[in-house]
């Protein structure tokens, strides 16, 4: 079955190379170029995810999104050229579930489309909470089977090597918490950390990048500069 | 030639060659004067008429007769003292004595008195027959009880004739009978004698007295001589231009004007006095000096009057004869220092004078109870002082206004006004200026804190529209890439598009982040952090690059904890920019040193790096080059991250320095310690 994907920008440009991409991907394609064309799709369609453009004429992106939300619980990727905080944070808290800043990568824009749609249709817009046993940790779509020596991100299983599992069974049993460099290195090598070198800093930054959409814009590890290491709790 | 003699009537020298003649000529008119009047006045009727003459002859007639018939002989008056008590021998004698020297001094003088009754005789000369040599002058004295007669003869003429009531002068011949006596003068050689002298003064004179016209003649030559040297003078005066100015330049005129006149009361005095005599026999050669002394004066006075008055003349020829008064000077002089005293007393509005006022006040006051000290006392005595402290008082307060002021000013503090209630009323005004000021000052800076605003606000809305064709480019450049395009040049151009789409979009977030940075219009969140932690997570980030570029990291030691007081996510920004940096310029196979030291209150981290580029000659305002944007279009790449990073450990209360030193490319950050940290968890 075909996904309907809502793109709605007042620029046609982007728009119409959007709809090549996911065209591409197999998604089913509507277009708007302003708030009131995305409404009427959003009432007359089936749709399965909303890429939403903040700055439009008449009607901006957040009054859309207000209005949508108040029926739909399809996802919302928010794209803006904003790339303040307080424009993401408002984005998030009207109803957005991720946001793009303009110019974004096209690659990235079709794995987060990718990771809403499924997330979305294969739990029916509800999130839905899996029974963990001690031996498994999730985190948002980050599945860990301890035992299984398993992760796996939006359904896709992620091959690590023994450290960085290590590294990541730490973490993401300790949601929430920051380990410091030193404390990583004495609890996943059971030693005291000896040479000044950055392993445990590779070690991070290629967990990221399996895992991760945007390993420079984390969503699961994140890096708490200066002081150390976390897994974000997500839901 | 004409311009030499031009030149030479000109010149100085001549000029005072000429003043010297005509002072000379003006001497010489004066002595000429002096010389005839006197004379002229002296021998008016002949040597036997004029006064000295007559007066040594006529002395010497009453000495003869007060000798002969008064004093008789020393004998006499040695006897005459011995039997009368109240006769006088000291006066007797002397009288004796000066009459024998008056005689003496002219044994010329002759003389032959008889008494008519009695046949007495006395005389001094030889023989009274003999006549010869005896001057055709010759004075007669008929003497008896009721009077005196006396007759000159000259020539056998009488030239003088008069007779007298007895007088006191020969009260004491009075009874001496019926006299008659002649004088005459008589030719003697070889002897000092004071008619002879008088007599060969008057043959010198005689000449001159005779040809007196021809003299006034010379005279009033030279003395239109003079008056056209003067004139000469007086035209070369006015008609050069800028003459060297000599010393009676200088003087003022009015006083230069009352020396003269002054002066000349004086010298004509001396004049009038002054009797030139070239032909006296002076025995005493002190008097001669002392004439050639007087005619020097003369002279001196002559040429430096000769001086003013061509000074003045000059001055009153260009007009400025009142301007170079003494008089003219003390006025102008008085004037500025009056108008000066009253333009400083209103030019400040209140606090000069008010000051001033106060102070009379003050002394015033001060006068008058000092005054009233002396009857009261004790009471007066604590007035005094009760009312210096209470001055004393005001004048402290005035001055902790003033402080109050200046502290206000200098910390600059624009927030609020000064509360005048803290303020003495003498500086009400000065303090309300200065909260003009302030308010002034405060409008400028809200009005440069809006502009700054707008600027970042443009910047922003701008780099806002910018990134949405941004966008589209992105994503067609991409579309285009996935094609299967065969042609390679085809390839190549897109990929340069990408390429610089790429770079695009990092100046429009660089510009967006120096827009917020440098305006200050970021949030800092100061917390404590381990410098060396994160320079180990910024490494893990660059790791295959370094690797990449055969870089040989050398470092401190970095897992020992360093803590900092900094912003997680801007000194993030800045170690990755650092470090990015150098991943991406440092000549490749070569060493990187990263340098973290702890010096007690702050910690210094320096990124030593040797680039692979030439880099710009010096380093001074490199970074300030970078924010300009300047290295940026030379040196592709740096793009604005220094400028970045350099605003954003300022605002961490950091630093950011970078040297240059030829190939050697150098960042050290400063950053405070962190003295009280805990532990995060």
């Amino acid at each position: 079955m075909k996904h309907t994907v809502l793109i709605c920008d007042d620029d046609v440009a982007i728009v119409d190379s959007v709809e090549i991409f996911l065209s591409n991907e197999g998604y089913h394609v509507l277009k708007a170029h302003n708030g009131k064309e995305a409404l009427q799709y959003i009432e007359s369609s089936e749709i399965h995810l909303l890429l939403l453009d903040i700055m439009m004429p008449e009607m901006d992106g957040f009054e859309v999104m207000r209005k949508a939300r108040l029926e739909y619980n399809f996802p919302i990727i928010m794209v803006t050229a904003k790339s303040e905080d307080l424009d993401k944070i408002m984005g998030l808290n009207l109803g957005a579930d991720d946001y793009l800043t303009k110019p974004y990568n096209p690659l990235e824009l079709i794995a987060r489309v990718r990771s809403q749609v499924r997330r979305y249709t294969k739990f029916g817009g509800q999130s839905q909470i899996i029974s963990s046993g001690e031996h498994t940790y999730k985190t948002g779509e980050l599945f860990m089977d301890s035992v299984k020596k398993e992760v796996t991100v939006d359904d896709e299983i992620v091959s690590l090597t023994a450290t960085e599992f290590g590294i990541l069974e730490l973490l993401l049993k300790n949601k929430g918490r920051v380990y410091a460099i030193n404390e990583i290195y004495e609890n996943v090598w059971k030693d005291h950390a000896i040479a000044a070198d950055n392993t445990i800093a590779v070690h991070i930054r290629r967990i990221r990048e399996k895992i991760e959409i945007d390993p420079k814009n984390p969503k699961y590890l994140k890096v708490v500069w200066g002081i150390g290491y976390k897994i974000e709790d997500i839901r | 030639m004409a311009t030499k003699l031009k030149t030479f009537v000109k010149s100085a020298l001549t000029q005072t060659v000429v003043k010297i003649i005509l002072a000379i000529l003006v001497l010489v008119v004066i002595l000429s004067l002096i010389f005839i009047s006197d004379y002229e006045n002296t021998y008016y009727s002949g040597l036997y008429e004029s006064d000295e003459f007559r007066h040594e002859f006529q002395r010497r007639v009453h000495n003869v007769i007060e000798k002969e018939l008064v004093l008789l002989s020393k004998e006499n008056i040695e006897r005459s003292a011995a039997e009368d008590p109240s006769y006088d021998y000291n006066e007797n004698i002397s009288r004796w004595y000066q009459i024998q020297s008056n005689l003496s001094e002219s044994p010329s003088f002759k003389y032959y008195i008889q008494n008519k009754d009695t046949g007495e005789r006395y005389s001094n000369l030889m023989d009274l027959n003999n006549k010869e040599n005896l001057s055709k002058y010759n004075f007669r004295l008929i003497m008896n009880a009721s009077k005196i007669e006396a007759t000159e003869v000259s020539d056998g003429k009488i030239i003088y004739h008069e007779s007298y009531s007895r007088s006191g002068m020969l009260n004491a011949a009075k009874d001496m009978g019926n006299w008659e006596g002649v004088f005459v003068l008589q030719d003697t050689v070889g002897q000092n004698d004071i008619f002879k002298a008088l007599a060969h003064k008057y043959e010198a004179v005689a000449p001159f007295l005779e040809n007196r016209s021809s003299i006034y003649v010379g005279i009033v030559g030279v003395v239109i001589l003079g008056i056209f040297l003067f004139i000469y003078l007086v035209v070369s005066l006015i008609t050069t231009e800028n003459s060297k100015k000599n010393i009676s330049d200088y003087i003022p005129n009015d006083l230069k004007s009352i020396l003269i006149l002054i002066s000349l009361s004086f010298m004509s005095d001396i004049m009038w006095e002054f009797t030139f005599e070239p032909f006296v026999i002076v025995e005493q050669q002190s008097d001669r000096w002392l004439e050639i002394t007087i005619i020097a004066i003369l002279f001196l006075w002559l040429f430096i009057g000769l001086q003013f008055t061509l000074s003045l003349i000059k001055d009153i020829s260009r007009g400025n004869f009142f301007r170079n008064t003494l008089f003219y000077m003390g006025l102008k002089k008085g004037w500025t220092f009056v108008t000066k005293i009253f333009k400083s007393l209103s030019r400040s509005k209140t606090f000069r004078r008010r000051v001033l006022i106060y102070i009379a006040i003050y002394g015033f006051v001060n006068y008058v109870l000092g005054m009233g000290l002396m009857r009261l006392e004790f009471f007066g005595l604590v007035l005094v002082g009760v009312f210096n402290a209470a001055c004393f008082y005001l004048v402290y307060r005035n001055l902790q206004s003033l402080q109050i002021i200046m502290q206000y000013v200098s910390e600059g503090d624009v927030s609020a006004p000064i509360d005048s209630e803290s303020i003495s009323p003498l500086f009400y005004n000065f303090a309300s200026q200065v909260n003009g000021l302030q308010q002034n000052l405060k409008e400028a800076i809200q009005e440069a804190i809006k502009g700054e605003r707008l600027k970042t606000e443009l910047i922003t809305n701008v780099s806002h529209d910018l990134k949405t064709p941004l966008t589209a480019i992105v994503n067609y450049t991409s579309l285009l890439k996935n094609k299967a395009i065969e042609d390679e040049e085809t390839v190549k151009y897109i990929q340069v598009i990408d390429e610089k789409a790429g770079v695009l979009k990092r100046l429009i977030e660089d510009v967006l982040e120096v827009s917020k940075v440098s305006s200050g219009n970021v949030e800092i969140h100061l917390e404590s952090l381990d410098i060396n932690q994160l320079i180990q997570q910024v490494l893990g980030e660059f790791e295959e690059d370094m690797k990449n570029q055969k870089l040989k990291l050398i470092t401190t030691e970095l897992s020992t904890p360093i803590y900092v007081e900094a912003d997680s996510l801007k000194l993030w920004r800045v170690v990755q920019n650092l470090i990015s940096n150098i991943t991406k310029y440092t000549l490749p196979d070569s060493r990187v040193y990263i340098i973290v030291e702890d010096k007690e209150k702050f910690v210094t981290v320096a990124f030593k790096n040797i680039s692979k580029e030439m880099l710009l000659e010096g380093n001074d305002g490199l970074m300030e080059r970078f924010v300009r944007g300047d290295v940026s279009r030379t040196q592709e790449g740096f793009g604005l991250g220094l400028a970045i990073a350099g605003d954003l450990m300022k605002l961490q209360n950091g630093q950011l320095d970078i040297v240059v030193d030829g190939d050697l490319f150098k960042v050290t950050l400063k950053l405070n310690v962190c003295k009280n940290h805990q532990n995060p968890v």
